[in-house]
C-alpha cells in the first residue's frame, strides 16, 4: 500500500508541474504581460519601462521559478481590477464553491446510486429505459436553461427557496440541484455498468448456491464491488463540479469563484484566470490522488 | 431404497436471439444418499445445465421444466425463492469450474466460510469461526487461522478450490455438486483435490454428483455413472456394469478414447468423428445417429428404443451385445 500510494504521489507531483508550466505558459503566451498591465492607450516606451519594472523581459524559466517561489509562499499575484492580493480573493470566495460542489456530490450519489442498482437489476426492461433516458436527457439539456426553469417554477412561481444568493443554505438548493442533475447520469451509469458486470460474475453465483438473503447477495456482495470504480469517478466529479460552477454561480448570482472567473475572464483580469486556472487544475490533481488511495483502500487486492 | 436426489423428466431452454438453446432434453438422474454419480459428456452435453437445475440456478432467462425434482422426499421444483435459499448451501453444497473467480475478492476467505454457517445456523461469530477452521483443516489446509484471514487473491488456485469446498461443506450437506472441479486446475492439483473429494465423501458419507471430461476419474470413483449426449442422458447404471459392457455406441466411443492407465491420465477425452447437432432446433430420431456407425434409417426417424435394465439403461436401436466391447 505505502508503495503503491508512493507512485500514486510521484506521478500526482509530475502532474501538478506540468499543470503549473501550462498554466504559467499559457498567460505568457496568450498576451503580452506588459502591454496588459500598461493599458491599451500606453506607447512603446512605457510598455518597455513596465517590462523590465516587472521582471518581464527575463528569461521564461527564471521568470516561471520567480512566479512559482512566488506561489509557494502565497503570493499568488495581485488583481488587475480589484488591486488587491489574488490568493484574499479566492480564499473569500472558496467555502462557497466548495459548499455547493459538496452538496451537489451528495445530492447526486444519492439519486445515482438507487437508480444505477435499480436499473442494473431490471436490465433491458422498461426500467431500465426510463432511468437511461432520465440520464441521456440530463446530459443534453443546456444548464443555463434548467436553472432558469427551476428558478422559475422554485423560486419565482412557488416561491419556497430564494431567488438568488449564497447567505443562507436555502439559497444554495437550486444551484445544487442543477449542478448534481449533471453529475448524476455518469454515476448512475457508470454503477448501472458495475452491477451488471458483478451480477453476472461467479462469485455472485457463489454467493446464491450459498443460500444467502437476497438483501445479503445485493449489498454485501454485489455493490460493494461494483461501486468500487463509483469511488473514483465521484472524487474526479467533485473536481467537474468546482469547476462546473462558473455558469451556475453566474445564473444565481452566488459570489463564488466560478463567478469570480467569469467575471475576471471579461475584465482580461489574468493574475486571477491564472491563479484559478492552477488552483483547480492542482485540486482535480490531488482528488484524482486521493481517489486512488480510496479505491486502494476498499480493494484487497490492491491495498496489499 | 429411495434415491436422495431423484429427477426425472428434466428439460431446460435457454432463449437465444430468436430462438431456443434446447440445453436439457429430457433428462433422468438420481443418486443415492452416500454415494457417488459421475456425469461424463462431451462440452455442450448439457450437464451445467442438468446440476445448475438442482440449486435453481441457471442462467437468468433460462427456463426449466421436469416432471419432478425429489431430494430427500420433497419435490424441490415446486420450491418458492426463499425455500429453495434454504436448502442451498445448507443441504445441497455445490463447488464450480472456476477457483479463481468464485470467491468474492473483496471478503476475507474466514468471512465467506463463516456467512453460509452464520446463514443457516444462526451460529455466532465465534462458532463460526471455529467451524470454518475445522473445516479447512478438514480439507487438507495447514495453518487455517492464518488462511481465514487472508483475501481470495492471496491463495493459489488450489487452495481456493479447498475453500470452496469447505465453502460447501460448511453445513453438512447431505449432497455435494461439484462441476468439473479440477478442469482450471495443474494435472498434479488435480490429483489431490479428486482425492480430496473421494475422502470426504467416504469420512462425511455425503452423496456426490461430480461433472467430468475424464473417465479415468470416473473409473475410480463413481458408483453411478450418466453418459450424456447433446442434452440426454444416452446410458447410465452401476459404473461396474457401464465400464464392463457399455451398450450405447457413444459410450463405446467414449472409452476408446480414454487414455490407457498409465500413459498421461486426464488427459481430455479424444474427439470421436463428427459434429454434435445443434441444440437450436429439435432432434427427430437419435441424436448420436450422424456420428454413429450403427445408425440406419429408423435411428434417424425415430423413435428410440429404451432399453431399462437392474442397473444399466441406455437409449439405443441397435445396442452393443453385452460384454463384448464393441471394435468398430
Ligand atoms: N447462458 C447461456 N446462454 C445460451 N446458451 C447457453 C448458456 N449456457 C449454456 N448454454 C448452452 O447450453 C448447452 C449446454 O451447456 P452446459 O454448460 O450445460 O454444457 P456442459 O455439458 O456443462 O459443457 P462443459 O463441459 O463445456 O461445461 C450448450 O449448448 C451451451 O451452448
Ligand atoms: S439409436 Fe441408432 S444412431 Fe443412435 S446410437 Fe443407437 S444405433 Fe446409433
Ligand atoms: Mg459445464
Amino acid at each position: 500500500m505505502a508503495r503503491y500510494a508512493m507512485q500514486r504521489f510521484i506521478l500526482a507531483l509530475a502532474v501538478a508541474v506540468a499543470v503549473s508550466i501550462i498554466s504559467f505558459a499559457i498567460l505568457r503566451v496568450s498576451t503580452d504581460l506588459a502591454q496588459a498591465l500598461a493599458g491599451e492607450a500606453a506607447n512603446q516606451e512605457e510598455v518597455e519601462q513596465i517590462r523590465i519594472a516587472y521582471g518581464l523581459d527575463r528569461p521564461l524559466y527564471v521568470q516561471y521559478f520567480a512566479w512559482l517561489g512566488d506561489i509557494a509562499r502565497g503570493d499568488f499575484g495581485e488583481s488587475y481590477y480589484f488591486r488587491e492580493p489574488v490568493a484574499g480573493l479566492i480564499l473569500d470566495r472558496l467555502p462557497l464553491t466548495f459548499t455547493l460542489a459538496g452538496m451537489s456530490l451528495l445530492l447526486a450519489l444519492i439519486i445515482a446510486l438507487p437508480l444505477g442498482v435499480l436499473a442494473a437489476l431490471h436490465h433491458n426492461s422498461w426500467i431500465d429505459r426510463l432511468c437511461l433516458g432520465i440520464a441521456v436527457v440530463g446530459q443534453a439539456m443546456p444548464s443555463f436553461w434548467f436553472a432558469l426553469m427551476l428558478i422559475f417554477v422554485f423560486a419565482v412561481t412557488l416561491q419556497v427557496v430564494p431567488l438568488s444568493g449564497g447567505d443562507t443554505w436555502q439559497g444554495l438548493i437550486l444551484p445544487a440541484v442543477v449542478l448534481a442533475y449533471y453529475a448524476t447520469p455518469a454515476i448512475m451509469r457508470l454503477t448501472r455498468a458495475g452491477m451488471i458486470e458483478v451480477l453476472a460474475s461467479d462469485y455472485i453465483r457463489t454467493a446464491r448456491a450459498k443460500g444467502l438473503s437476497s438483501a445479503s447477495i445485493l449489498v454485501k456482495h454485489a455493490l460493494r464491488n461494483a461501486v468500487m470504480p463509483v469511488v473514483a469517478l465521484a472524487a474526479v466529479k467533485f473536481g467537474f463540479l468546482l469547476g462546473g460552477s462558473t455558469i451556475v454561480e453566474t445564473v444565481f448570482a452566488l459570489d463564488g469563484i466560478g463567478y469570480l472567473s467569469w467575471e475576471s475572464i471579461q475584465r482580461a483580469d489574468f493574475p486571477v484566470v491564472q491563479s484559478i486556472v492552477l488552483l483547480f487544475s492542482l485540486i482535480f490533481v490531488f482528488l484524482t490522488f486521493a481517489s486512488d488511495i480510496l479505491n486502494a483502500w476498499v480493494d484487497p487486492r490492491v491495498r496489499v | 431404497m429411495a434415491a436422495l436426489l431423484d429427477i426425472r423428466n428434466l428439460h431446460v431452454r435457454i432463449p437465444v436471439g430468436f430462438g431456443h438453446v434446447h440445453a436439457v432434453r429430457g433428462v433422468n438422474l438420481s443418486v443415492e444418499a452416500g454415494q457417488t454419480l459421475c456425469v461424463v459428456g462431451e462440452s455442450g452435453s448439457g450437464k451445467s445445465m442438468s446440476a445448475l437445475s438442482v440449486m435453481n440456478l441457471l442462467p437468468p432467462r433460462a427456463m426449466r421444466d421436469a416432471d419432478r425434482i425429489l431430494f430427500d422426499g420433497v419435490d424441490i421444483a415446486q420450491l418458492g425463492p426463499r425455500q429453495m435459499a434454504e436448502l442451498r448451501g445448507n443441504r445441497i453444497g455445490m463447488v464450480f469450474q472456476e477457483p479463481m473467480t468464485s470467491l468474492n475478492p473483496a471478503y476475507t476467505v474466514g468471512n465467506q466460510l463463516m456467512e453460509v454457517h452464520r446463514r443457516h445456523r444462526g451460529s455466532s461469530r465465534s462458532a463460526a469461526w471455529a467451524r470454518a477452521a475445522e473445516l479447512l483443516e478438514l480439507v487438507g489446509i495447514s495453518n487455517p487461522e492464518m488462511r481465514l484471514r487472508q483475501y481470495p487473491h492471496q491463495l493459489s488456485g488450489g487452495l481456493r478450490q479447498r475453500v470452496m469446498i469447505a465453502m460447501a461443506l460448511m453445513c453438512e450437506p447431505g449432497l455435494l455438486i461439484a462441476d468439473e472441479p479440477t478442469s482450471a486446475l495443474d494435472v498434479t492439483i488435480q490429483v489431490q483435490i479428486l482425492r480430496l473429494l473421494r475422502d470426504l465423501q467416504r469420512r462425511l458419507g455425503i452423496a456426490v454428483v461430480l461433472i467430468t471430461h475424464d473417465l479415468g476419474v470416473v473409473a475410480r470413483v463413481a458408483d453411478t455413472v450418466a453418459i450424456m449426449y447433446a442434452g440426454q442422458v444416452v446410458e447410465t447404471g452401476s459404473a461396474r456394469a457401464v465400464f464392463a459392457s457399455p451398450r450405447h455406441p457413444y459410450t463405446n466411443g467414449l472409452l476408446r478414447s480414454m487414455p490407457k492407465p498409465g500413459n498421461g491420465r486426464g488427459e481430455p477425452l479424444q474427439a470421436i468423428p463428427g459434429t454434435v447437432p445443434s441444440l437450436l432446433e429439435t432432434i427427430p430420431g437419435c441424436a448420436f445417429a450422424e456420428r454413429c456407425a450403427r445408425a440406419d434409417e429408423a435411428c434417424r426417424v425415430g423413435p428410440i428404443a429404451t432399453t431399462i435394465e437392474e442397473r444399466h439403461s441406455f437409449s439405443c436401436n441397435h445396442p452393443a451385445d453385452i460384454r463384448a466391447r464393441e471394435e468398430v
